[in-house]
């Protein structure tokens, strides 16, 4: 109780709700406008949480995530542009309704549904979190490799077509994770006599070069293509409680299905508000409808992307494997105030986790009022054009990552990974797997390296029963991949 | 921007164009030379006998699973749809621009390389009216003035002021 007064009494000042409030438009702006997303929003923002106290520098970024997931809902409907991948299912009733002069009314159940979503995950994580953060405590050495080697399969989710591409991204993030001090020995790795290389490739450097950076240059050589506009009806139309309660079912069953893909690692949003829209379909007594503008499809896809915000964070934080991307990025702003995620976070910084949990509450409060009321100009920042967005945005994260250590070679790490970004995304090498691998990297070899050094050999991954559950589970999900490429192969 | 092939010319081993069909041969290739390197790279490490296994141990592992990712990448090339690999102008240019600004930064300061970087893109990225010199212009001390005020008088962040404008000032002064 203490803890929650605590970290409340931190959180509820004023400039705090002010830095969380601002975060959450932010993220909602960032949102909104296609090609940028919820991954650029929160690297982008990790640099000003430096100065702040951790709770408020993590809430702030929790903040913008929230915003980020939201805002892609307004230009998917207004536009039948998704502002995040995030938003893609909600195109498909979205914008036919706004073609049907309803747009308001699409964008008020696109706000109660990411609010009810959120809140839902958000109830998901405040129970969950510290139970399996309890479980979590039994965890050693070998249970932390089984359980990142479990991690790591979720690279089949997030490779798309290419599961060989992805677990090679997956392999060069590991690698790209060593270079530099070993945090076990203290001495560096491929340094190759250069100084400023003894730091590594730093996360928020890579971070920010594969994902802000390279998506300015992708989006520098495209060409601008006219949005398709829906109707000029802005005014929301917000459902009322007997609308919400006739959904009661829809709303219930998408938090849930939003909540549980959170929690499998690597498959995100996007996904999440996909098979929520086909579940809702399939349990409709007018499937017909779905696709013509029909309010469930909406609420579906809404109500389940931003679900998976709580799932994602409950794994993140009790035993530090990012849900997606995003979290990732969390992740590593978490790590660079010295909070390692895992069991001990909820020992040893309670106030940052109770901080996490307020602002997700609040900031969806904020993201709610803020779409509603600032509808309008917000849908118009997707329609920023591309030569006053690329050179703001690349200057803010270039000042961004120099503001980390105020460290020339930073840069250079950035404009690196911005080359290999872009380049692998060219030639259709998913990103998200590397990610993982830069975060899993320095987990796995630490506890590896401690497993054999106690106990000598490989052994305690069948032998104890948490880790060999999971080593069981890696093995099953391995062999469902597989199978499942086969199958698809055969046919 | 890559463009895909049709279809009909890209639908199986025999008729994928040259730079689709030989892409992931590339790619294994040359990802495979540079881990062998980085490999050998690793007898260089220091031994170390105050920890277990060393640390060549794991990044062994890991470019012994690239290695063998690769050699997979190389057998099994990816065919169907492929974008051929192309980058544009435009993609080209803004890294070169975010190179020059890198690597101006510590020599010309903040202030001088940030304006001149916004206002050279968006004069390039422009719509090509005639007032987009004008709007670049402004757009550019904008971003600067918010960014200096964000970072160096919001976050305490100290900008650089650029060593070869601190010699010229000196040089001028003298």
């Amino acid at each position: 109780m203490t803890d929650i007064l605590n970290a409340l009494q931190g959180t509820m000042q004023l400039e705090s709700l002010a830095i969380f409030a601002i975060g959450t438009v932010v993220g909602i702006v960032i949102g909104i406008i296609p090609g940028l997303g919820t991954v650029m929003a929160v690297a982008l923002l990790i640099p000003f949480t430096f100065g702040m106290e951790p709770e408020i520098g993590i809430g702030l970024l929790v903040a913008v995530f929230v915003g980020g997931v939201s805002g892609g809902c307004v230009t998917a409907i207004l536009l039948r542009m998704p502002g995040t991948p995030s938003s893609v299912a909600t195109v498909l009733d979205g914008f036919p309704l706004a073609q049907q002069g309803r747009g308001g009314e699409a964008i008020g159940n696109a706000v109660v549904a990411s609010f009810i979503g959120t809140v839902m995950s958000t109830i998901a994580l405040i129970i969950f979190a510290p139970l399996l953060a309890d479980f979590a405590l039994r965890f050693y050495f070998p249970e932390y490799v089984a359980v990142s080697l479990f991690a790591l399969t979720a690279i089949s989710a997030v490779s798309g077509p290419y599961l060989l591409r992805g677990m090679l991204a997956a392999m060069l993030g590991l690698l790209c994770s060593t270079f530099g001090i070993s945090e076990a020995d203290a001495l560096p790795r491929f340094d190759f006599g250069i100084d400023a290389m003894q730091t590594g490739f730093g996360f928020v450097p890579a971070i920010m070069g594969l994902f802000a950076i390279s998506q300015m240059m992708k989006l520098a050589g495209e060409t601008n293509v006219a949005p398709e506009a829906g109707s000029a009806e802005f005014r929301a139309g917000l459902p009322s409680v007997r609308d919400i309660m006739g959904n009661a079912t829809n709303y219930l069953r998408s938090g849930l299905i939003g909540t549980i893909i959170g929690v499998v690692p690597a498959v995100g949003a996007a996904t999440a508000g996909l098979i929520s829209y086909a579940q809702a379909k399939s349990w409709s007594k007018t499937p017909d409808k779905f696709g013509t503008g029909h309010v469930p499809g909406i609420i579906a896809s809404e109500t389940a992307n931003n679900a998976v915000i709580g799932g994602a964070l409950i794994i993140a934080l009790t035993l530090g494997i990012p849900g997606d991307p995003t979290t990732a990025v969390l992740l590593g702003g978490l790590m660079i105030h010295g909070i390692a995620p895992g069991a001990q976070l909820f020992q040893n910084h309670p106030e940052v986790v109770y901080a996490i949990y307020f602002t997700m509450l609040f900031s969806s409060v904020v993201m709610a009022l803020t779409l509603i009321v600032f509808m309008r100009p917000l849908a118009r920042a997707a329609l920023l054009p591309k030569h006053i967005l690329i050179p703001c945005v690349s200057a803010i994260a270039i000042i961004g990552v120099y503001s980390i250590n105020s460290n020339p070679f930073d840069l250079y790490v950035m404009l690196g990974f911005a080359f290999l970004g872009f380049v692998m995304e060219r030639l259709q090498y998913p990103l998200p797997p590397l990610v993982l691998g830069l975060v899993l990297g320095p987990l796995i070899e630490g506890n590896f390296r401690k497993m054999i050094g106690q106990f000598g050999d490989l052994m305690p991954l069948v032998q104890r029963p948490i880790a060999l559950t999971f080593m069981i589970l890696t093995l099953l999900t391995i062999a469902f991949v597989l199978m499942r490429r086969m199958r698809r192969i055969s046919k | 921007m890559s463009k895909l092939l049709p279809p009909e010319e890209n639908a199986g081993r025999d008729h994928v164009s040259r730079p689709a069909r030989y892409q992931d041969l590339i790619v294994g290739v040359v990802i495979l030379v540079v881990a062998g390197l980085l490999y050998r790279e690793t007898y260089s490490f220091p031994s170390v006998n105050w920890t277990p296994l060393g640390l060549a141990f794991w990044p062994r592992i890991v470019l012994g699973g690239i290695a063998a990712a690769c050699l997979l990448l190389i057998v099994l090339r990816q065919l169907g749809d492929q974008p051929v690999f192309e980058i544009r102008l435009r993609e080209s240019f803004l890294f070169v621009a975010l190179a020059g600004f890198i690597i101006a930064l510590p020599l010309a300061g903040f202030f001088l390389t940030c304006t001149a970087y916004v206002f050279a893109t968006a004069v390039w990225l422009g719509d090509g009216t005639q007032n987009r010199v004008t709007r670049a212009a402004l757009i550019s001390i904008a971003t600067s003035v918010v960014v200096y005020v964000a970072f160096s008088l919001g976050l305490g962040v100290r900008l650089p002021q650029g060593s070869l404008i601190g010699w010229a000032l000196g040089a001028l002064a003298q």
